[in-house]
């Protein structure tokens, strides 16, 4: 099975640059060739007889590594000027050996052993398919070269077998000159192909058993760029390796897709070249025996793109939860905030009236306080669901007002500059508020650190006491409920508490989840779930 | 387990088969076609091809014989009569054979033959000269060999690729000069002067021991000179030199 440009369905056009590619190649492989065995031989000889002298030994190491080059020259052009796509040699290992053994590895290795097999083989192949390629292409040239001189009716004449050459032979030759070409360019893609195998049956190395199905698929089909989408039956799309959505190839886009079933099931989906050198019934042969194959990485990627459902809906979860606590927020600095404020200033005027009356103006006294005391309660109640300040100003801002309120003196180091996208301020502010609330509640340290920084795309969140130790992450709801917050936004907590020596509290989130909320609340599921993965993968 | 083909079905295979069918059918008519005029050129060919023999003798004294033939061989031998006859072979198709030039001015007569041009074809015409004793013969040749065999008088030979042998020869002066082609001369009695040149053939060269003034060198290749003395004061000279190639004279043969 020899992979390469798609055989058929090339037009004129295509045949005639591949043609002259071929020639290229011809042109720079006999050289490189025969310039390549030249060296083994003379290199190779030159080390041998130089053995018994250290000298030796350094040559035949340059020599296989010039083995190993000239592999890698005759792939890269085979694959340029031929189409062959052979994937890359294997790369050279360090031999721990010396002397002869060292030798006797390096010559055994892959890449030495192939530029000798191309040396042997290749360089007669090529010489042959250059031999037919010219050949064919002087004699087009030839007759079309004849049929001009003809035109001009040359003088003394020349003969074409009976012919005297004048302009209706030349007109004839000219004529013939055109099948002469095209029978060209055929024997020049015949000999393209040749030469393709040839150079694949040395070079190509079979994909390792175990390898992914795709691989091996398209090892034997012949087509690098083969994908596999394999088919949810419950979502009713086709997704790959990693869950993501695929779209399958329109009709004329130069791919095609062939169904693979298994028991009456759909699978998979090949997707590959349309036209391949294999054939349909290649493609749907290598369809059936990869079925079994298919039908477990199948599964595999269904679970990978529920996982990948399941983080999305987390991630939505979070953003709602945020936004319901900005609305309440809202409500009542609108609503309940603004009642009471009306009412203490309406108890300031009863106030004023019952002036003389000093029983009602001590209860009236009593009732403002008290109503201060609800009022404060209900800011400080307000500013724990969602501070007003970190939606309207950002992170520094209102990580400096919270400190502001602590009566713990806090040493505030924020580097952060401009805003976040939301999700990642919030998860970053709710870090602090509540370590700092643990701090002043548990700790008794006598002062704490609050540090913030960017780091590439991550924000680093970092809180340092002095005090007693021993919190620990998985108990209690507070730092729960923060690992859980920070994992929804790609974010990761680290606690290290030993008792008696302080605690520190570390917060690392991905700037790029923000994106990921974004996308996550898009209207579109599948664009969605595309997002949520296109950033994932581009996070790891 | 099966693999079928999705919804739509088939739609790449047969996308690919459309174009296809066109440059495979156009690759089989073009053969087609190139091989239908190899055909005919080659019928052509077998049916015009001729062999054709012309002879004829030329009487009266002649002071010498000049051949030039460029396409094709020329052997020389002794008429053993006073008349010098002639004999041409034509090979020739498609009804093109050599045309023949000759002229006697001065008691020189002259032969001259000339394929023509041809791309395609075949032409060749080679001559059989028997010669009066004592005639010199000039003989001028590019592909064909020359063949000179028991000849008594002077020749001067030159050829391209064409070797040239030389047989028993007993005459005045022998004079060969080749471009890739070998020299072989064998002379019965000593020659006057017998000058041997090549460009990269070989030269071989048999005459009666005794002494010569010998010149006899390549540039490249081997000369070895045995059986002869090297006298320079000899009245027989021999001159073999070759570029590339072997030389070797060697006495009584």
């Amino acid at each position: 099975m020899v992979p390469g440009r798609g055989g058929r369905g090339r037009s004129f056009g295509e045949r005639l640059g591949d043609a002259a590619a071929v020639l290229g190649y011809v042109a720079v492989a006999v050289p490189v060739g025969i310039a390549g065995v030249a060296l083994l031989l003379v290199a190779g000889f030159a080390g041998v007889v130089l053995s018994p002298l250290w000298i030796g030994f350094p040559i035949l190491n340059a020599t296989a590594a010039a083995a190993w080059r000239y592999a890698q020259l005759e792939r890269a052009l085979a694959n340029r000027l031929l189409g062959a796509r052979i994937p890359p040699l294997p790369p050279r290992r360090r031999i721990d050996a010396h002397g002869w053994r060292r030798i006797g590895a390096s010559f055994r290795e892959t890449g030495s052993r192939r530029a000798i097999a191309l040396a042997l083989l290749k360089l007669p192949a090529t010489v042959a398919c250059a031999i037919a390629a010219l050949g064919t292409v002087a004699l087009a040239a030839a007759i079309l070269a004849l049929g001009v001189r003809g035109l001009a009716t040359p003088d003394p004449p020349i003969y074409v077998g009976g012919l005297k050459l004048g302009v209706p032979a030349g007109l004839l030759l000219i004529l013939l000159a055109v099948p002469a070409a095209v029978v060209a360019v055929a024997v020049l893609d015949g000999v393209a192909s040749a030469l393709r195998s040839v150079t694949h049956s040395v070079l190509a190395s079979a994909p390792p058993p175990g390898s992914p199905v795709r691989e091996m698929l398209a090892e034997s089909l012949g087509d690098r760029n083969l994908q596999v989408a394999y088919w949810l039956p419950d979502r009713r799309i086709f997704v790959d390796e990693r869950g993501a959505p695929v779209e399958l190839p329109a009709p004329d886009s130069g791919r095609a897709w062939t169904s693979v079933d298994r028991g009456g099931r759909r699978v998979a989906a090949i997707i590959h070249d349309a036209d391949l050198d294999a054939g349909p019934e290649l493609v749907q042969a290598a369809a059936a025996a990869a079925a079994l194959a298919l039908d477990n990485e199948q599964l595999k990627a269904d679970l990978r793109a529920r996982l990948e459902e399941l983080r999305a809906s987390r991630v939505r979860i979070v953003e709602a939860g945020d936004s319901a606590r900005k609305r309440i927020e809202r409500d009542l600095h609108d609503g309940a905030q603004q009642q009471l404020v009306a009412l203490a200033l309406d108890l300031r005027m009863l106030k004023a009236k019952v002036h003389g009356d000093g029983d009602s103006a001590a209860l009236v006294e009593r009732a403002n306080s008290k109503l201060a005391a609800a009022l404060d309660e209900l800011r400080e109640l307000a500013r724990g669901i969602h501070p007003a300040i970190l939606s309207d100003r950002g992170f520094a801002p209102a990580v400096q007002a919270l400190t502001r309120r602590v009566s713990l003196p806090i040493d505030l180091d924020v580097r952060v500059e401009g805003r976040l996208p939301d999700a990642v301020e919030a998860a970053a502010y709710f870090v602090v508020a509540e370590a700092i609330t643990n701090v002043v509640k548990y700790s008794e340290a006598g002062r704490a650190t609050v540090r913030a920084w960017e780091d590439g795309d991550r924000i680093e969140v970092e809180i340092v006491d002095d005090g007693i130790g021993g919190a620990d992450a998985t108990r209690g709801t507070g730092l729960r409920g923060l690992a859980d917050r920070l994992a929804a936004v790609d974010g990761t907590l680290s606690v290290e508490s030993p008792a008696g020596a302080g605690t520190r509290v570390h917060a690392s989130i991905p700037c790029g989840a923000g994106d990921l909320v974004a996308e996550a609340s898009s209207p579109d599921p599948l664009k969605r779930a595309a997002t949520v993965l296109q950033s994932s993968a581009s996070d790891q | 387990m099966a693999a079928g083909q999705a919804r739509p079905p088939v739609r790449g295979t047969a996308a690919s088969r459309r174009p296809q069918l066109p440059w495979t059918s156009l690759v089989v008519a073009s053969a087609a076609a190139l091989l239908v005029a190899a055909l005919a050129l080659g019928t052509w060919w077998a049916v015009t091809k001729e062999r054709r023999i012309t002879s004829y003798r030329v009487s009266g004294s002649l002071a010498r014989i000049e051949v030039d033939v460029r396409s094709g061989g020329a052997e020389i031998t002794d008429a053993g009569g006073s008349a010098a006859e002639v004999r041409r072979t034509d090979s020739f198709a498609f009804d093109r054979p050599a045309r023949e030039r000759r002229s006697i001015r001065n008691g020189v007569l002259r032969i001259s033959s000339r394929c023509p041009r041809m791309a395609v074809g075949s032409c060749s015409s080679s001559y059989r000269i028997a010669v009066p004793e004592n005639v010199p013969v000039v003989v001028r040749s590019s592909g064909g060999d020359v063949r000179i065999s028991a000849f008594r008088g002077s020749a001067d030979v030159q050829t391209g690729a064409g070797n040239v042998v030389v047989d028993g020869f007993c005459g005045f002066g022998l004079s060969i000069k080749t471009g890739s082609g070998n020299a072989r001369a064998v002379a019965t009695c000593s020659p006057q002067s017998l000058n041997l040149r090549s460009s990269s053939g070989s030269i071989d060269a048999t005459v009666p021991a005794g002494g010569y003034r010998v010149e006899a060198d390549s540039n490249n290749g081997r000369a070895d000179v045995t059986g002869i003395q090297r006298n320079a004061g000899a009245p027989y000279e021999i001159q073999a030199l070759s570029d590339s190639g072997d030389v070797t004279v060697r006495g009584g043969g």
